[in-house]
């Protein structure tokens, strides 16, 4: 199955730090998770949340994009991640930002579906009362317990806001105890179930962000594991996240080709080269194009 | 004693502002004092100080001390750290 | 009966001795090269000796002025030298100037206008002080020698050219001929031996670092796809990279692309940086015409590297000479401080007046190359780069093609040939109004107070005539930095 959503690269931003907010759209990662939660002690939370919200209505979040046209300047997307719903601030940053028109929400901690649900239901209060279409904010849940991992099935299934799934590799091998080596398990599982709900599979950050070799091997694994994006915790990871997660020339040459021979076979398999290829396949070599052109 | 109440930080792009009651002065519940100073002060000082007058105007404040100190913060972050500042001032005082 | 025709002996062992030697005398003009950068001791160390000897009322040609010159004051006020010549200003002695420390107005050209006016009779030389990390003692010099070794002389070579006569200042001397000669001895008078004509480790730090702001590679980025995919970069392309951050980072991301092609630049021009250098190493540029070195390393390159050329002022870039460099340019990248509505570029002043950079070769580089892009963020912090008219105007804005920003590209309405090429790849691009009112919209408009004060200093073009005038200011400003 391949995800709709295509964002190879998330930039975390904290969101109280002016200079960080007004700049971040700038560095060209495919969409933004600005910070309430671990990037922002509990003393600056108050005025965070009112910075991101007065920050989310000035127009500083253009599109890095330079392939497009003229005169249309879309809004890069936006995430913001919102506090756990265990601590007190959670419900606070709510109304401060689903009003704002943003993507979605990063949220941390994601263990039990009724909670999921309770979430889906406070954003609906929200975008009512805001004027805004309702389940027009989407969820994107953070897995970083081994007890979240376990229910993963039934927290994807627990609200359609659910677009995707993020995997938390610190908070994790806290909660575990399981070292960063032997993560691959967990990532794999968490991507298995994501991608049976034909979800967004995203990995976690690379802390390191002067190693971008190290960056670049953990994300190539990342995306051999099936994984769809990586978050960056730093703008000079951005380059090399793109650069694992793009296709190639050939690769683009050859799902175009696939695709203008899959219109004129109408659905029938057909060989490319000696390979077989069949619906599922050009889907998903149409989707890459449309990666490309997008970006 | 009276609370400070703070906002904001001195990093660049950010405004640090404080606001604090005036302690016993007969006509303190008149009067403001208004201490502002920028990194920027020869291109924007006039701006900002226009501005931060505009907010305490509009926020009916009176009998404070308020003092902002501008590290090259945009508009849009002035008004938040003084409406962080009001925000918590208003909390104390219900 | 034969008569021995002897060599003169040109050494002699202090500055005093030089300046008495050469017979410099009160009212003359003496001249001074900026290869050694911020490392540079010789032009302070000259006129510490030309006071000692009680010579006054000098003008002072320098080719530049850095921040290590700011005892330049200490004459100006003794009145040891009375007028300046500079292609920048910066520091505590742009503020002197600025402040109106000086009578006559600091009179400010570009590499390729001193080049003129020096040889055209505007600006004579009587002495040319030429700091050489290398002479021999017969009076050939070179910078690629030493241990103070600083890469090209360009600037020094059209001097001991055009003055009347020469002093060598050089803290290596070789008692047989250097095998490699950059400044003749029948252009040299008089060697000057002194300790060090330089501190090595400012000249290290000179050399400039590729910044890491994440900024700057978006801009970077931009500019080259843009010449990319417009085919504007291509196969035996020349390109002159500013010396800004941005510039060097360009370069990388232009190596990726020409070496996955096997395509080579048929020559880099103007100021040698060590991405260049490397370019130059690896094959992807076939040749560097070096005017000025920014990393010491090109001492060695220029000493065995057949391709890298060292060239003088005039060949780079003197509009008297239509043989000039930069006049087969194809593409130049150059920074701003700001930009503004009509496209006209300063890289003197900051918004706030203050003096604060250098014209270079900016001016003679947009003229002269068939495109010019120049490349600034949007704002820096909190001032708009972008401005509804510049403070001081440097490059004309009928010499500028294409602007590159973190917001966007702009391409002047006239470049028709670059719009249709960028809407057929699909690239955006905005007009240079519309980054304006970006701008504006973010953090509004700087307050340009009008001043009416007598100028300190004129802004020559390329052919000498006055573009803008800098004046006199009491505001020190400079506080944000």
């Amino acid at each position: 199955m391949i995800t709709p959503y295509l964002w190879r690269s998330m930039l975390y931003v904290p969101a109280n730090r002016p200079s960080r907010l007004q700049k971040c759209a700038r560095y060209g990662a495919d969409a933004l998770i600005l910070d309430l939660e671990d990037s922002v002690p509990d003393s600056e939370k108050a005025e965070s949340r009112l910075l991101l919200k007065q920050a989310l209505k000035e127009p500083i979040w253009d599109s890095a994009e330079l392939y497009g046209s003229n005169g249309g300047s879309e809004r890069v997307d936006l995430f913001v991640r919102i506090n756990a719903m265990r601590t007190r601030y959670w419900r606070e940053d709510l109304e401060a930002v689903i009003p704002e028109e943003i993507f979605g929400l990063k949220v941390p901690k994601v263990e039990e579906p009724a909670k999921v649900e309770e979430l889906d239901h406070a954003i609906s209060r929200i975008e009512k009362a805001s004027g805004i279409e309702e389940g027009r904010t989407k969820l994107l849940l953070s897995i970083e317990t081994a007890k979240g991992l376990l229910q993963l099935s039934a927290i994807c299934a627990a609200s359609a806001r659910v677009i995707g799934v993020g995997f938390g590799s610190e908070d994790f091998m806290t909660d575990t105890g399981i070292d960063r080596d032997n993560l691959r398990y967990a990532r794999m599982q968490m991507t298995l179930v994501v991608k049976a709900f034909g979800l967004y599979a995203q990995d976690s950050v690379y802390p390191a962000f002067s190693d971008l070799e190290g960056l670049k091997q953990e994300t190539e694994e990342a995306k051999r594991m099936g994984m769809d994006g990586k978050t960056a915790i730093h703008p000079n990871q951005i380059e090399t996240i793109h650069s694992v997660f793009q296709p190639s020339d050939a690769l683009l040459e050859k799902a175009g080709e696939i695709c203008r021979m899959a219109e004129a076979e109408n659905g029938r398999v057909f060989n490319y080269h000696g390979e077989m290829v069949d619906r599922p396949i050009v889907e998903r070599y149409r989707r890459l194009l449309q990666r490309s052109r997008e970006n | 004693m009276s609370e400070v109440f703070r906002s904001g930080t001195e990093e660049r792009g950010d405004i640090l502002i404080q606001i604090e009651p005036l302690a016993n002065q007969p006509f303190a519940a008149c009067e403001n004092q208004i201490e502002v100073r920028s990194r920027y002060e020869s291109l924007f000082g006039e701006h900002l100080r226009r501005l931060v007058d505009r907010l305490i105007a509009e926020s009916g404040l009176k009998g404070y001390r308020i003092f902002a100190s501008d590290s090259g913060a945009w508009d849009y972050t002035i008004k938040a750290r003084f409406e962080s500042c009001l925000r918590a001032l208003n909390r104390s005082n219900t | 009966m034969k008569v021995d025709a002897a060599f003169p002996d040109k050494v002699v062992r202090s500055l005093e001795d030089a300046v008495e030697r050469i017979g410099l005398g009160d009212g003359m003009t003496v001249s001074f090269h900026h290869h050694l950068r911020e490392g540079d001791r010789v032009l302070l160390a000259v006129l510490e000796a030309v006071r000692k000897k009680g010579i006054r009322s000098l003008t002072l040609c320098a080719s530049s002025l850095m921040r290590c010159h700011d005892g330049l004051i200490d004459f100006l006020r003794d009145g040891t030298v009375i007028r300046v010549d500079s292609s920048g200003l910066r520091g505590r002695l742009g503020q002197f100037v600025r402040q109106g420390g000086m009578k006559q107005p600091v009179i400010l050209r570009s590499h390729g206008g001193r080049a003129r006016a020096v040889a055209d009779g505007e600006r004579a030389i009587d002495i040319a002080f030429i700091a050489a990390s290398a002479s021999d003692i017969y009076g050939n010099a070179n910078g690629v020698q030493g241990d103070n070794a600083f890469g090209s002389l360009g600037y020094g070579i059209w001097d001991s050219f055009q003055a009347k006569k020469t002093v060598i200042v050089t803290d290596h001397l070789s008692q047989s001929l250097l095998p490699y000669i950059s400044i003749s001895q029948s252009h040299t008078d008089c060697i000057a031996v002194v300790d060090s004509i330089g501190s090595r480790e400012l000249l290290k730090a000179g050399a400039l670092a590729e910044k890491s702001d994440p900024l700057s590679t978006v801009i970077a980025k931009n500019v080259a796809t843009l010449l990319l995919a417009t085919g504007i970069a291509r196969n035996g392309s020349s390109i002159q990279m500013g010396s800004g951050g941005v510039s060097l980072k360009v370069i990388r991301y232009l190596k990726e692309a020409f070496l996955e092609r096997g395509w080579r630049f048929r020559h880099a021009v103007g100021g040698i940086t060590g991405g260049l250098l490397n370019a130059l190493e690896e094959g992807w540029i076939e040749a560097l015409m070096d005017v000025q070195s920014f990393d010491p390393a090109a001492a060695v390159s220029i000493l065995r590297n057949r391709n890298h050329h060292e060239i003088d002022v005039n060949t780079y870039a003197n509009p008297d000479n239509p043989s000039n460099m930069v006049n087969d340019l194809d593409i130049a990248i150059l920074s701003a401080l700001e930009i503004d509505l009509d496209w006209n570029v300063n890289v003197l002043t900051g918004s706030d007046g203050v003096l604060m950079g250098a014209i270079g070769g900016h001016p003679d580089v947009a003229e002269a190359s068939k495109l010019t892009i120049v490349v600034a963020p949007l704002i820096r912090e909190r001032i708009p780069i972008v401005v509804d008219r510049v403070r001081t105007v440097v490059t004309p804005g009928k010499d500028i093609d294409i602007f590159v920003c973190d917001w966007g590209i702009a391409v002047k309405e006239e470049r028709e040939d670059i719009r249709r090429s960028l809407t057929e790849k699909g690239i955006r691009f905005h007009t240079m109004k519309e980054l304006f009112e970006k701008a504006t919209r973010l953090v509004g408009q700087v307050n340009k107070e009008e001043t009416g004060g007598r100028p300190v200093a004129w802004v020559q073009d390329r052919r000498g005539r006055v573009l803008s005038e800098i004046y006199e200011s009491e505001t020190s400003g400079g506080e944000h930095r």
